[in-house]
């Protein structure tokens, strides 16, 4: 049988389909990633402005909160008055900054947001709160509760601008996480910021200072070279992050135009501010004016560069968002594209597994309930699958022999319960305790029980004593010896009982068998009644038979004694008158006395003749193998004499066999037929043809086998004679000659024949000759001396 | 002993013959002289007579016992067993004659110890034949010496 071959599609077709599940699964998880990020990053784009605005907003605050501090510390009404448009302007500018800020953030939803957001509100209306009692303050002069308003408005309003930056540190932590291009981005931008910051604060000392002529304070010159300390490192930060972040090659132009802006308003100032008693003259040698131009184009240039590196920010995220977008569509598409493949996998898997297995189960679930199946199985198959169907289809086949031959076996099972049920000899089963388990008909017909009254009794109640008494011990002996009283005697002769109780032969035979459910023994049963019957008369008409070939060997001896002395004594006297009265005896008288003799031995002849012949009915055969050639040979030397006188020769027209006979009587019985045929003869040459045929129809036309045959040219027999001439002292002719014989050589030839088992018939045709078949049945051919034909 | 004394001796002695039969003792006692055997004749009835003439001390023994076999009384079969046991009588032979030809009697009388066996023709032709073999075998052949020479 061939092991079947898992096809490689089939393993490929798995393989595949697991795989691709996997990748349907990746994809789908990297998409929803994906998905989730876009919204993050798209917030990318417009976090670097959101972040600018932050900035804006703490800046336009600062602004504010220096004005109006300049205003509340001005020295005098004059230079306040002229900072309050400004005032006005710049809190317009930082309400509408910080609400942009707001109004952006909105569109951001993360858990840090609305804690900082909360706060900054509560900043804000303090802010606003306290810019009423700073108007208030403004309008009254210069006291201490002006100076005590400046300080809680400086307080609140940096409270303010550090929520503000909370937000924004807040903000850029979270965008780390989304991506840490932008947070660099966002880094950058942050220091540029504290150089726009730092330079704010320059900006209005150093114009306080020219507006006051003042000398900057060592405090103020200490504040002074902190900021630029920290402007220094803003600026190189910020280089390095945006190296650090590839911002750096696009925005480079801009960059180095702005710082270089700085480095030349920091040369310019460098000498008068940031040494003690720099000032050597009245006046400073530049006017505010100038000074805030300067300032200004520096901020300025600065914002080219935050404006140049926003763009590139929204650029960045652009290509960011594109990229994601792109892969999400890649993602899309590999999803459906495993999405396909394994629904085809499936759809396969389903054709060609799982819906042929499906199939077959329904098929052998309907065939175990015993429902007739058509299976209907996938064909042509190499694998698995194929070598199942086969093996279904083999499987149905079974299935079909086996309902045909549970069929046969029922029809068989009856047909055996029928020949058991209707069998003319009993049939009884027992079990080792000698209890009755099985009963058929012929047995209730046998014992006149029925079966219901005997099954399960001991089978002792069918049995007279002596059995009655000693069955158990028989059991017992056998299941502990094996000794066996009758088991395995094929009929035994003993008594049984009926349920009358009348007591009857039969002829039982046992024999026991071990079966599930232990040692049986089974009995056939036969009620010898009328065969015992038959034997008794039988053995009454053998006896009789005997008694009567007894009496007629007796009758023999009888015979051959009794009868034969009185005839030798009428013999005797006659030839005793013969010769001792010949002188006194006439002619006539002497002729009488001559006939008394003669008459007197033929009739011992016929007493011989009746003698011999019961012999011959009563004596046993001597049998041996004897070869008919010889024994012809022997009769034809012995009638040398007979057959010269007469001209007659003896014709063996083939080898004759050797059969097994008693050789003298089949010699006699040759001898008999021989000297018949020569005897009876009208022919010059009388010819005795001996034969054998292996088969030959007889007196009533049907086969004979092994048949013998003696044929003569003589007189011929009219067929009235045909049964008649083997009668015993019967003579078809008148005795011509005194030693003429006296009728028995046939009637000894029939006798001899038939005490060989044989048959003798004759045909003929008077004028022509005689032909005498005979067969010698119970003489046996021996091996090898068939006869040849001459 | 040579042959002639013992033939001579043979003649000398009679022949017993054992015959109820008038008739048939009569066509013996013929065929006797028809054989030329002139032995002297002892007749008796019986096997008992026959038996009180061999055992009487005055009746000269017998050469030969010619034994009808079918007596009344004392048959031939058993009248042979006697003489056959007896130790001064069973060297004297005793020829069977008798009616019947059955095998059975034939093969008994041989077994009890009888010498030949003539069965009684009704042809007196035929005894006289069987006398006069009995004869020749019994005083001629019987005699012959063996060819060593001893007896």
């Amino acid at each position: 049988m061939r092991r079947p071959q898992p096809s490689i599609r089939d393993i490929l077709l798995l393989i595949t389909g697991a795989l691709t599940l996997i990748i349907v699964l990746l994809a789908a998880k990297e998409m929803y990633g994906n998905w989730q990020r876009l919204s993050d990053i798209r917030s990318l784009k417009s976090a670097s402005a959101l972040s600018d605005q932050l900035f804006d907003a703490t800046e336009k605050l600062s602004v504010e909160r220096d004005i109006a501090l300049s205003i509340l510390n001005a020295p005098d009404e004059a230079t306040a008055a002229d900072l309050r448009p400004r005032l006005m302007e710049s809190r317009h500018d930082s309400d509408e900054a910080l609400r942009a800020a707001m109004t952006a953030l909105d569109g951001y939803d993360f858990p840090e947001l609305s804690g900082l957001r909360g706060r900054i509100r509560a900043g804000l209306s303090s802010v606003r709160a306290l810019r009423s009692e700073v108007d208030a303050a403004i309008r009254q002069p210069a006291n201490a509760h002006r100076r005590e308003v400046a300080a809680r408005w400086s307080k609140e309003v940096t409270a303010l601008i550090v929520e503000t930056q909370n937000l924004w540190i807040g903000f850029v932590r979270h965008f780390t996480e989304i991506d840490p291009v932008v947070t660099e981005h966002l880094w950058y931008k942050h220091f540029l910021r504290t150089i726009t910051d730092y330079s704010g604060r320059e900006r209005s000392l150093i114009g306080q200072l020219i507006v006051e002529n003042a000398d900057p304070t060592p405090e103020q010159i200490a504040q002074l070279l902190r900021g630029q300390g920290v402007t220094e490192e803003s600026w190189q930060m910020a280089q390095v992050l945006a190296e650090q972040s590839g911002l750096y090659a696009t925005i480079a132009p801009y960059y180095t135009d702005a710082r270089s802006h700085y480095s030349t308003m920091h040369d310019m100032i460098q000498d008068m501010f940031y040494v003690p008693g720099a000032r050597h003259e009245e006046t400073y040698p530049i006017s505010v004016d100038l000074w805030f131009e300067l300032s200004m184009q520096a901020s300025d240039s600065l914002s080219t560069l935050r404006d140049a590196s926003i763009k590139q920010t929204q650029k960045y995220a652009q290509n960011l968002i594109d990229e994601t977008e792109r892969q999400i569509a890649v993602q899309a598409a590999v999803f459906l594209l495993a999405l396909l493949l394994c629904a085809y996998s499936f759809r396969v898997i389903v054709r060609r597994v799982i819906r042929p297995i499906n199939t077959m189960v329904d098929a052998l679930v309907k065939a175990t309930r015993g429902e007739s199946v058509e299976f209907a199985l996938p064909a042509n198959r190499g694998d698995e699958i194929g070598k199942l169907a086969e093996v279904l289809r083999a499987f149905q086949q079974n299935l079909e022999d086996i309902k045909k031959t549970a069929a046969e076996l029922d029809r068989s099972e009856n047909h055996l319960r029928a020949v058991v049920d209707h069998t003319l000899d009993g049939l009884i089963t027992i079990d080792a305790t000698g209890a009755i388990k099985s009963f058929n008909l012929a047995c209730e017909r046998i014992f006149g029980y029925a079966a219901a009254e005997v099954v399960g009794q001991n089978v002792k109640v069918l049995m007279p004593e002596p059995y009655h008494g000693e069955h158990d011990g028989y059991l017992s002996r056998y299941l502990q010896t094996g000794e066996a009283h009758i088991i395995g005697t094929p009929g035994r002769e003993v008594s049984a009982r009926r349920k009358d109780g009348s007591i009857f032969p039969i002829d039982l035979s046992i024999s026991s068998f071990v079966s599930d459910d232990g040692r049986h023994f089974s009995g056939i049963i036969r009620d010898i009644t009328a065969r015992k019957e038959a034997e008794l008369a039988l053995a009454t008409y053998t006896h009789a038979l005997e008694r009567s070939n007894k009496e007629l060997d007796d009758f023999a001896y009888i015979a051959s004694h009794d009868l034969k002395e009185p005839l030798r004594g009428i013999h005797n006297h006659s030839r005793f008158l013969l010769e001792d009265n010949t002188d006194k005896l006439d002619q006539e008288s002497v002729g009488r006395l001559n006939r008394l003799v003669f008459l007197s031995q033929r009739m011992e002849r016929l007493v011989n003749d009746l003698l011999y012949f019961s012999r011959l009915g009563r004596q046993e055969l001597a049998i041996q193998a004897a070869d008919l050639n010889i024994v012809i040979a022997d009769i034809e030397s012995t009638l040398e004499h007979f057959l010269g006188e007469r001209s007659a020769r003896i014709v063996t027209a083939e080898k004759l066999p050797v059969v097994t006979c008693d050789k003298p009587r089949v010699t006699e019985l040759f001898r008999n037929l021989i000297t018949n045929a020569v005897k009876y003869n009208d022919k010059a040459e009388p010819t005795v043809e001996i034969g054998y045929l292996p088969s030959k129809s007889g007196p009533d036309g049907s086969v004979r086998k092994k048949v013998f045959f003696v044929r003569d040219n003589g007189l011929g027999i009219q067929p009235e004679f045909h049964q008649e001439i083997f009668r015993i002292f019967k003579r078809l002719q008148a005795s011509k000659e005194p030693e003429e014989g006296t009728g028995v050589g046939l009637t000894f030839v029939k006798k001899i024949v038939e005490r060989h088992g044989g048959e003798i018939w004759l045909e003929s045709e008077p004028g022509k000759g005689t032909t005498f078949y005979f067969t010698l049945e119970a003489s046996r051919h021996e091996p090898g001396f068939e006869p040849k034909a001459a | 002993m040579n042959r002639d004394s013992n033939q001579k001796l043979r003649e000398s002695q009679p022949i017993l013959i054992v015959e109820d039969s008038a008739d048939d003792f009569e066509a013996t006692k013929r065929a006797f002289v028809k054989a030329n055997l002139r032995n002297a004749i002892a007749h008796v009835l019986s096997g008992e007579e026959a038996l009180a003439y061999l055992r009487s001390d005055t009746k000269t023994k017998p050469g030969l016992i010619l034994l009808d076999l079918n007596m009344p009384g004392l048959d031939g079969r058993k009248t042979l067993e006697i003489i056959k046991q007896a130790p001064n009588l069973k060297k004297i032979p005793v020829v069977i004659l008798t009616t019947s030809d059955d095998e059975r009697d034939v093969k008994a009388c041989y077994e009890l110890g009888a010498n030949t066996f003539i069965q009684k023709p009704v042809d007196f032709d035929g005894l006289i034949s069987a006398i006069k073999r009995l004869k020749e075998y019994w005083f001629e052949i019987a005699l012959l010496p063996k060819e060593n020479g001893h007896d």
